[in-house]
Formats: structure tokens, C-alpha cells, sequence
């Protein structure tokens, strides 16, 4: 066995090959060590009014003595699915694809990609600029608010490309 | 390059060799997927209405952009929330972290608005009164809120200065040094926990809640507890003065507040008055989290509290005063 090593025709391509397989590995540790793409955060929160505490200023509880007046949203649509977000459209240029869930006063927009893009406030009542009143949110010939409303949608990345594959 | 291939007669200097060529190769693969890899971070967007032609409001990412776009800010971060920067006629509040990166958006409405809007008084910040009305509120959070303001040591050492705290009064002023005041050294657990139980014995009557689903077990002890208001305390307080191996664990965010965390043992028999048939005589793990007047705000206990309980059960319980 050692005699066979010794053979320059067999030792060669065995350096080769080990040389390979230390590769393989290094680049396979290597994409599996840096698959690591950062957690969003994205959370709505009705904190209430900053009050002075013993230690200076302090959030003041907002009625309900909860621990965490945050509702951290889904990120992708796979979680907003989980969590009961119901895809409403297919996904419209410059805007995104709309997602409602049963009783929520806002709606979330994700891209292609699946990505949270943005978040889509509503008002019943009068509001001023930067709101914008609609008469309805339609795309096609679906109503996805079928009434007239203010809105204001908060952009976490540009839309203009919320519909381009990758 | 003569090599000697007799050496190679000999099974650990082949392994040697074996051993580095495979290092090599590992090391070319991994600097090899990591250059392959690596990409540029995503540029943060934030905006208001983007593709409406005429309501349209790219939100200033960072502090620096902020103060070039005309926003004022407060110097002081505040845990939990950042620093506020605010412009003039903008019905929203802007907050930045210690890094001047852009974390939430505070949206003002005087009308009433739905949940998750929350009234809210006026909003004081630094000192500062930056909306003297009462009104509805939402924040959107684009970051962790709790993280807003970690400091930046190593960039204040180097000159680092936030905009907001640097560039908006604009007076260039010379800082004045902080007296060297010598660290308090932190209180054992264990005299914490005393001072707890002092606060229990003279608190008023105490009312138990659970804001998850509570299990059975869970109600149980609530009911009890409440059923006897005035009692709670007492019981509380005998508990906590029993605890045992006590450690300080990980604080905690209530109501926005931080809050110390306190873990120790106690014997099951203490919460008999709250489980009636909890087994007897067993330790069971109790972490309390207090503020800094040394209230129980919260309470946890983990353990078996009945026989046919799990004894990974973990139960938590918020602890408020009657009104």
C-alpha cells in the first residue's frame, strides 16, 4: 500500500484530490457560517405619553398594564400566512402585493421576494397630509376596502421595484 | 525540488501530510466563499406614500440627513424609545438610536383613531414638551426599540459625535468634564430580596394576573389569590423571604420599565395557600423581576404544581396594587 504512494502517478492525483475535498468543506463551512441574513424588526406600538419617573423620563402606561404594548409583524409571507394574513392580490407594480387579516385597521404590502415593504394605514376619519383619501383600494375588479377612507403607507424598502425578480 | 519519497514509508508522516493538505484546501474553500459571498448591506428606505406622485415623503435615514433636512432633535436618548426629532407642521415625530440610524416613526392624530392607536396624553421628552395636546398615537419601529440607545464607546472616544446631540444647538461649546464618581457596588440578591419582602408586608392588597391563556393550574392561583386581595401579600412575602439560593438573572422590559430580575428556590409547601394540592416539600424555582423601588412586578414559577404536572411547567404571573 505505501509502496503504491510512493508512485508519482498515484500520489499526484491523490494530493489533488485531498486538496479537493478541503475545499469542499472550507466552502461548504464557510456558506453555511454566513448564511445569516439579518432579522427584521418591524412593530407597531401604542406606547402612550412619555411621563417623568424617579429616574428621569419614562413611558407611561397606556391603560392596559400589559408587559408590551408591541405588536411585532410578520416579516415575511410565510409568517404573515401563519399569523393569518390573507393574500388579496397579486403583485402590482410600484406597490406590492396586499395582505389583510380580519378586523385589522391596517394592511401589510410584501414584494416578490416575500418581504414585508410596507404597511398600509387606514382612517375612517378625516386626516391631513401626508394621508391621502381614497375612495376605495381596488386592484382589478377586486375591492380589497370596498369604502371611502384615509390612508398612509409606511414604506420599510422602495416598491418601485417590489414586483422585479432577482 | 527534490522530494524524498522514502519518507513516505513512514504512516504519521503521511498523516501529517494529509492533515495539512486538507487544512489548506479548508482554508482556500472558506476565504473562497466568504470573498464569493460577501455583499454589499442593503441601503435603508424608509418613506411615506412612495409611488403617490404628490404625497410622497422619503424619511430621512439617518440623524445627520435629519438635521440637514431641518429636524430638531432632543439630546437625550430615552431607553426604550431613542431620540425624538421633530420639524415643524409634521403631523409625525421622528426617533433616531445612539447611532443616528432612523428606528420609528411617531404618527399624531387628533382624531380618534382604532386600535392599535392609543390615546395618549402630552408627550414629553428631555424635558421638552414635544406635543402639549392629548391625542392618538402609533409608532411604527423599524429597529428594536429596546437597543435605541446603546452606547457608541468606542466612536465617542474617537470624536464621535451624534448630530443631534452635536450640530443642532450649534454653540461648539466646550463640554465640561464629569466629576470621577466611583461605582456603587451592586447589593447581593439575597438583601434585595428583603427589601422586597419589607415592601410586601406594608404594600396595599395585591391583585395576580396572567396575560397568556392561563392553564388550569394558572387559574387556580389566581383566583385564590385574588379571593383573598388582602392576603396575597402576606403569602408573597413569606415566599420571598424563603427563597433561597438567590442570583440575579436577566432583566426585564414591563410597561417600558426595566426591571430586576431575582431567582432563587422555595419550598413547595409556601404555596399552599395558592395551589392546594401541590406537592409537598419540593423546591421550586421562583423569579421575581422588581423596579427600583423594589416592587414585584412580575413573578415566575417553574416546577411541578401538581401530581400530575410537568415539571418543566413554567408559569408567569403580573402582580399589580388594587385600586
Amino acid at each position: 500500500m505505501l509502496a503504491k504512494i510512493q508512485n508519482p502517478k498515484i500520489l499526484m492525483p491523490t494530493i489533488l484530490m485531498l486538496l479537493l475535498i478541503g475545499i469542499s468543506i472550507g466552502f461548504i463551512f464557510g456558506l453555511i457560517s454566513s448564511d445569516s441574513t439579518p432579522e427584521r424588526y418591524i412593530a407597531l406600538d401604542s406606547g402612550g405619553a412619555i411621563i417623568a419617573g424617579d429616574q428621569g423620563n419614562v413611558w407611561g402606561q397606556a391603560g392596559t398594564g400589559k408587559q408590551t404594548l408591541e405588536t411585532l409583524l410578520p416579516t415575511t409571507l410565510l409568517e404573515a400566512k401563519n399569523s393569518g394574513w390573507i393574500e388579496r392580490s397579486s403583485c402590482i407594480a410600484n406597490k406590492g402585493k396586499y395582505l389583510t387579516q380580519k378586523d385589522s385597521q391596517y394592511l401589510l404590502i410584501f414584494n416578490i421576494q416575500d418581504e414585508l415593504i410596507g404597511i398600509y394605514l387606514i382612517s375612517q376619519s378625516e386626516k391631513q397630509s401626508p394621508w391621502i383619501k381614497s375612495e376605495s383600494l381596488s386592484v382589478g375588479s377586486q375591492n380589497i376596502l370596498d369604502y371611502p377612507h384615509w390612508n398612509l403607507v409606511i414604506n420599510l424598502k422602495n416598491p418601485s421595484n417590489a414586483c422585479d425578480p432577482v | 525540488m527534490n522530494i524524498n519519497l522514502d519518507n513516505l514509508k513512514n504512516t504519521k508522516v503521511i498523516i501529517g501530510i494529509i492533515a495539512i493538505i486538507l487544512i489548506i484546501g479548508f482554508v482556500v474553500g472558506l476565504y473562497s466563499s466568504i470573498i464569493l459571498l460577501k455583499s454589499e448591506p442593503e441601503t435603508s428606505y424608509f418613506a411615506l406614500n412612495s409611488g403617490s406622485s404628490d404625497n410622497a415623503f422619503i424619511l430621512p435615514t439617518t440623524s445627520e440627513l435629519a438635521v440637514a433636512e431641518g429636524w430638531e432633535g432632543q439630546g437625550l436618548c430615552i431607553p426604550g424609545r431613542g431620540k425624538f426629532a421633530t420639524k415643524e407642521t409634521t403631523p409625525y415625530i421622528l426617533t433616531y438610536n445612539t447611532a443616528g440610524q432612523l428606528t420609528s416613526i411617531y404618527l399624531i392624530s387628533k382624531d380618534e383613531m382604532p386600535s392599535p392607536w392609543k390615546l395618549g396624553e402630552n408627550l414629553i421628552a428631555s424635558g421638552t414638551e414635544l406635543i402639549d395636546y392629548q391625542h392618538w398615537n402609533l409608532l411604527v419601529h423599524f429597529d428594536n426599540p429596546l437597543s435605541a440607545c446603546i452606547t457608541l464607546q468606542s466612536k465617542n472616544t474617537t470624536g464621535y459625535c451624534d448630530p443631534i446631540q452635536c450640530d443642532l444647538r450649534g454653540s461648539g461649546e466646550r463640554a465640561t468634564p464629569t466629576p470621577y464618581i466611583s461605582p456603587t457596588p451592586t447589593p447581593q440578591a439575597s438583601s434585595i430580596a428583603q427589601k422586597v419582602t419589607a415592601n410586601l408586608t406594608s404594600s396595599k392588597p395585591l391583585n395576580l394576573n396572567s396575560d397568556s391563556d392561563p392553564d388550569e393550574i394558572s387559574k387556580m392561583i389566581i383566583n385564590n389569590a385574588n379571593g383573598n386581595s388582602a392576603n396575597l401579600a402576606n403569602v408573597l412575602s413569606d415566599i420571598v423571604s424563603s427563597l433561597q439560593n438567590t442570583e440575579y438573572v436577566s432583566n426585564t422590559w414591563i410597561d417600558n420599565v426595566s426591571h430586576k430580575g431575582i431567582k432563587g428556590t422555595v419550598n413547595s409547601d409556601l404555596l399552599q395557600g395558592l395551589v392546594s394540592d401541590v406537592p409537598s416539600s419540593i423546591d421550586l424555582n421562583l423569579t421575581i423581576w422588581i423596579n427600583d423601588d423594589h416592587h414585584i412586578k412580575r413573578l415566575k414559577i417553574e416546577g411541578a404544581l401538581s401530581a400530575s404536572d410537568s415539571s418543566d411547567s413554567a408559569r408567569t404571573f403580573e402582580l399589580s396594587e388594587v385600586e
